[in-house]
């Protein structure tokens, strides 16, 4: 549980666009200081739900609050918010374009230069800063949005799909500044499909699917409460001769082993030891995937439905 | 950021942006451009001699000799005069005469005068100094000084309305002119920013920019930033296109004595602040359905087929405006004058022809306030639900399901 008051408060927030629920019940909260996963197949209502944060959209039902209170025009100014499709003037200079977006949150035209030259080295954007944004590479463009997100040094960061059309040199780059924000304090929320990116950075998570929260809380807890009774060994000799096993299969030089209900790993790890034919390097419980997860929830709820 | 200083960022983004655009410039320097390099070939081919005389054969015995030169047009040589119809058109072959004008006996009764041309014709310009060549000295015969002067310029009417007073007609069209000249300027004015406006909320919409926008300021601030500069980019265009319609004007009133002299007495100032009091909500009320078009459609291609169909419902009196002077109390005039889009012109000329009585003044006003701001708030309404809405083109359907349902944005 964390103690600080909650910079973002979501309670079942509904929307509907004409015979659609986009949204039926999503509830979360994001603190100061943490990256926040927030996941969810394709139409599973993310940027709905991101846009009824950020007042873009109004509920039709639910509650929103936003550092403690309802969504103001002053709160705009801190949040920085990157939105899934790049929202640049085309026939613009990079330059002024990203000026004319940081005065919009607040900040003078001086200072706003001064950050937006050192963003701009940062992100090796400095040399293009006179080109039109439409002469730019999708990355490049991914990066200025980035940088029109941050410029304002907001206190919530609202990010969907920040890795797109970036390479892995730029991806390291926006997984440092990400780590930097909450690590400032900003609360940060990422919503990808990236989810080897969300294991990564994200230290709790929501999954919405259908418009609903189906998976909401820490993610290590998320991950404990998928594990299934297995554990991976990597070493030499058949692991699967061993006694106790329901199941076992090799991928790429680690052995998957699934254990009956009633092996535990310790007694398995003695039963290796107590086998020479058997040379152990690594054994450790088997913990899923967020793909895992991910694919085991939504693929659960389309069955449940389609039963 | 407040909400003021978020206009005032907005305005001077939306004008620096246009202004800075090569479709602006081409349309703000090169459309004067054009008009000057059209009206230098007309002039040119139209008002230009030869250099030689026309001749002429005067039959009716009605010129004196040595004639009369007309004090204006004075560039053009004096006609040289010639007995028989034969020697003058042998002149004409041998290139010594532009063309022969011939006076038949009967040119008093009849008023009938042959032309005979060679290789080129005469040209508009040598053929006005011909007629004002032959009126001159038709009158030289007229002893009495100043009756002659009234017969060469004709008379001035001066026509007042029975119940008012009020001048109209005759040289008081100089009103009609002014009134429809500065009409004309402020709907060009309503229309280019109208046009700007729902180019740049189309395309905020199309680049997904609007999405950046109304997470740092309000959609209201948005709206009334972007009319603001956009409205001042349209100002320029005028200020620069009246600016070069001016000199064109001062050059030719240097340059020729015929035209008539300018007194400032007769511009009607009254009628200038109640043109503005009708202009701010009809300018407003085009602004607002421009946002509105601009809201629900896709692309900026979609939205300027839509426009120009709404642009017409201001521009539709210009198709009856013959029948709106010859009867400017009709049904019609009146219908128009009530009709929130076509109000302000439709007035604009009928107070220039005729007595408009108060109260359709008053009906016509009350109901374009009362329009523009149903159109304003309907407009801003648009905007917010559909702004969003990408590739949900137009359908009257879709936008009876959005409002119905209320709450949608």
């Amino acid at each position: 549980m964390n103690p600080a008051q909650p910079i973002v408060h979501v309670s079942h927030l509904q929307k509907r666009f004409g015979e659609v629920q986009a949204v039926a019940d999503v509830s979360f909260e994001v603190f100061p200081g943490e990256i926040f996963g927030l996941l969810g197949p394709n139409g599973a209502g993310k940027t709905t739900t991101i846009r009824m944060m950020l007042d873009i959209f109004r509920p039709d039902g639910g509650e929103v609050s936003l550092f403690g209170a309802a969504m103001t025009e002053a709160m705009k100014a801190r949040i920085g918010y990157l939105p899934e499709e790049r929202g640049l003037y085309k026939d613009l200079k990079l330059e002024p374009t990203l000026l004319y977006l940081a005065q919009l949150k607040g900040l003078g035209r001086a200072e706003a230069q001064r950050r937006l030259e050192q963003w701009l080295r940062r992100f090796d954007l400095y040399e293009h800063r006179t080109k039109k944004v439409k002469e730019l590479s999708h990355g490049m463009q991914q990066k200025a949005q980035l940088i029109a997100a941050l410029i304002h040094e907001p206190e919530l960061l609202v990010i969907d799909e920040p890795f797109s059309g970036l390479d892995p040199v730029n991806t390291r780059l926006v997984k440092e500044i990400i780590k930097e924000q909450a690590e400032a304090g900003r609360a940060v929320i990422m919503s990808t499909h990236q989810l080897h990116q969300v294991e990564a950075l994200c230290g709790r998570i929501a999954l919405i699917n259908a418009g609903r929260t189906v998976l909401y809380g820490e993610l290590a807890e998320i991950k404990a409460r998928f594990a299934g009774h297995a554990v991976e060994v990597e070493g030499e000799g058949d692991f699967g001769s061993l006694p106790g096993l329901r199941s076992a299969r090799r991928e790429n030089g680690t052995w998957h082993l699934y254990l009956e209900e009633r092996t535990e790993p310790r007694e398995l790890l003695r039963a290796i030891a107590a086998r020479p034919d058997l040379q152990v390097r690594r054994f450790e419980l088997a913990y899923p995937s967020l793909d895992d997860i991910f694919i085991t929830v939504v693929s659960g709820q389309q069955e449940a439905a389609h039963d | 950021m407040t909400e003021r200083g978020a206009i005032w960022t907005v305005a001077r983004h939306e004008y620096g942006r246009t202004v800075r655009r090569k479709s602006f410039l081409f349309a703000t320097f090169g459309i004067p451009l054009l008009y000057l390099a059209i009206f230098a070939i007309i002039i040119f081919f139209s008002a230009r001699g030869s250099g030689m005389p026309l001749g002429y054969v005067d039959q009716a015995g009605i010129i004196p000799s040595p004639p009369e030169a007309p004090e204006q047009m004075q560039s053009y040589p004096l006609p040289r005069a010639f007995t028989d119809v034969e020697a003058g058109k042998a002149a004409v072959q041998q290139g010594e005469i532009v063309a022969l004008y011939v006076l038949p006996q009967d040119y008093l009764s009849g008023g009938e005068v042959v032309l005979y041309v060679g290789a080129q014709s005469p040209t508009e310009g040598e053929r006005a100094y011909f007629s004002e060549f032959l009126r001159v000295n038709l009158v030289a015969s007229v002893e009495d000084a100043a009756v002659r002067a009234r017969l060469l310029e004709g008379p001035h009417y001066i026509t007042r309305t029975v119940g008012t007073g009020r001048l109209t007609g005759g040289i008081y069209t100089v009103r009609l002119v002014i009134a429809i000249g500065a009409a004309v300027l402020l709907y060009l004015l309503m229309m280019l920013s109208s046009g700007y406006l729902l180019q740049a909320v189309a395309d905020e919409k199309e680049n997904r920019t609007i999405e950046m926008l109304i997470t740092s300021i309000s959609p209201r601030a948005l709206i009334v930033g972007k009319t603001l500069g956009l409205t001042g980019v349209a100002l320029t265009q005028i200020l620069i296109w009246s600016g070069a319609a001016l000199l064109g004007l001062l050059y030719f009133l240097l340059r020729s004595p015929a035209s008539p002299s300018l007194n400032l007495s007769l511009i009607p100032w009254g009628d200038l602040g109640l043109m503005l009091l009708f202009f701010i909500p009809t300018y407003l009320l085009g602004a607002a359905m421009m946002i509105a078009i601009g809201s629900v459609v896709d692309d900026r291609r979609q939205g300027q087929q839509f426009s120009s169909l709404f642009s017409l419902l201001f521009f539709a009196p210009l198709f009856f405006l013959t029948q709106i002077i010859a009867d400017p109390n009709g049904t019609l005039a009146v219908g128009l004058s009530l009709f929130p889009t076509t109000a302000f012109l439709v007035l604009m000329i009928r107070r220039a022809m005729t007595a408009v009585p108060p109260w359709q003044l008053a009906l016509a006003w009350g109901i374009l306030l009362l329009t523009s701001g149903l159109m304003m708030v309907a407009a801003a309404r648009l905007f917010r639900l559909w702004m969003l809405r990408y590739g949900h083109g137009f359908s009257l359907r879709r936008l009876r399901k959005l409002l119905r349902g209320g709450r949608y944005a």
